[in-house]
């Protein structure tokens, strides 16, 4: 039984830096599905993981370990992504390639999709791959990650209730394409 | 609860956000509502659905890299650095420098015939208000003063970091 994220934490601020590979290989799988349905990109979602980490690390003093541990870190990673987004955002549109395009092979999706070995979940993947921006992450936060709203809206620095709003857009948009492609 | 009632807590949602009774009742009644039953029971299944998106593989290395780059930032940062503000001796140099500099400056003023009657006017005192010095030593003395305010004003920033 792995020891608890907590305990981890107490570890490292105690200097033992090892310890924070742990946090690192038990959270790099959900925080870079989630960057890289922000970024589209997985070079780019790959640089931004790892960014994460390491601003993770250098600011663990400013955690506070009362609250669980991955709210935190998708904060760091949600305003690294965005920060990324506004650089590189510019770049993708100038070249041509639409920053929210449907999926095509090619794409973030589909070298996403690639990674997924199950059908179901490849569907519903390009499902949420194919929301708006906003509609994508705040599914990925509070259904995948199972985040309050509060804490999704926390890390994305907007109000509760746009959350919802966001949340209730997304399920329709999901309910009509999956209605459509049944 | 009425079908819109329902209707409205499914599109309103995320179930999570709702009373254990409130959740209770809408199924109590989409049990036996054709229209309700489907449509709670399709926003259940995409919920769950959603809950179970799989997880996607981070690159492999990515653990690795993220440690090699802790590493490399905690060596850094415990390499000595040298001070990159100005060194000490240029803030005495412009401190000393500009004191020397301005009380040559004021007694060469005062040395002045004129300003030596006008400050006798003023204090009704015949006397001298300073000892007179010789022009060339407060000369010297300003230039000095000068030369050292300078030079300290425009030291050299401290080295480069080691890092």
């Amino acid at each position: 039984m792995s020891a608890p994220d907590r305990d981890v934490i107490r570890d490292v601020r105690a200097g033992n830096r090892e310890a924070f590979g742990e946090l690192v290989r038990r959270y790099q799988g959900r925080l870079f599905g989630l960057v890289l349905m922000m970024a589209r990109e997985p070079a780019g979602a790959e640089e931004i993981t790892q960014d994460t980490f390491v601003r993770a690390y250098t600011r663990l003093d400013h955690y506070d370990d009362r609250r669980p541990f991955y709210p935190w870190l998708a904060a760091i990673a949600v305003r690294l992504a965005q920060n990324w987004l506004r650089v590189h955002g510019r770049t993708v549109r100038r070249e041509g390639t639409p920053l929210d395009a449907a999926v095509e092979p090619g794409t973030t999706a589909g070298a996403l999709t690639a990674l997924i070995a199950d059908e179901r979940g490849r569907q519903l993947w390009q499902a949420v791959g194919a929301l708006p921006s906003g509609e994508r992450t705040a599914v990925i936060l509070y259904y995948r990650d199972e985040m309050a709203v509060g804490d999704i809206a926390r890390a994305l620095g907007v109000t509760s209730g746009t959350i919802k709003t966001l949340l209730f857009r997304a399920r329709r948009h999901l309910r009509s394409r999956v209605e459509a492609t049944s | 609860m009425t079908c819109a009632h329902v209707l409205g807590l499914i599109d309103a949602g995320p179930f999570a956000e709702y009373s254990r009774a409130h959740l209770e009742a809408a199924r109590e009644h989409a049990r036996g509502c054709p229209t309700c039953g489907p449509a709670l029971a399709a926003a259940t299944a995409l919920a769950v659905d959603l809950a179970a998106l799989p997880q996607v593989p981070a690159p492999s290395g990515l653990a690795a890299g993220v440690m090699a780059r802790i590493a490399r930032t905690e060596a850094a940062d415990a390499l000595p650095v040298r001070s990159t503000s100005t060194p000490d001796w240029a803030s005495w140099a412009t401190t000393l420098g500009g004191l020397a500099a301005g009380v040559a400056a004021v007694l060469m003023i005062l040395a002045d015939d004129r300003i030596a009657w006008a400050l006798q006017v003023v204090t009704g005192s015949a006397d001298m208000p300073l000892p007179a010095l010789p022009a060339a030593i407060l000369s010297s003395v300003l230039f000095a003063g000068l030369v050292l305010y300078v030079t300290g004003l425009f030291a050299p920033v401290g080295a480069k970091r080691y890092r």
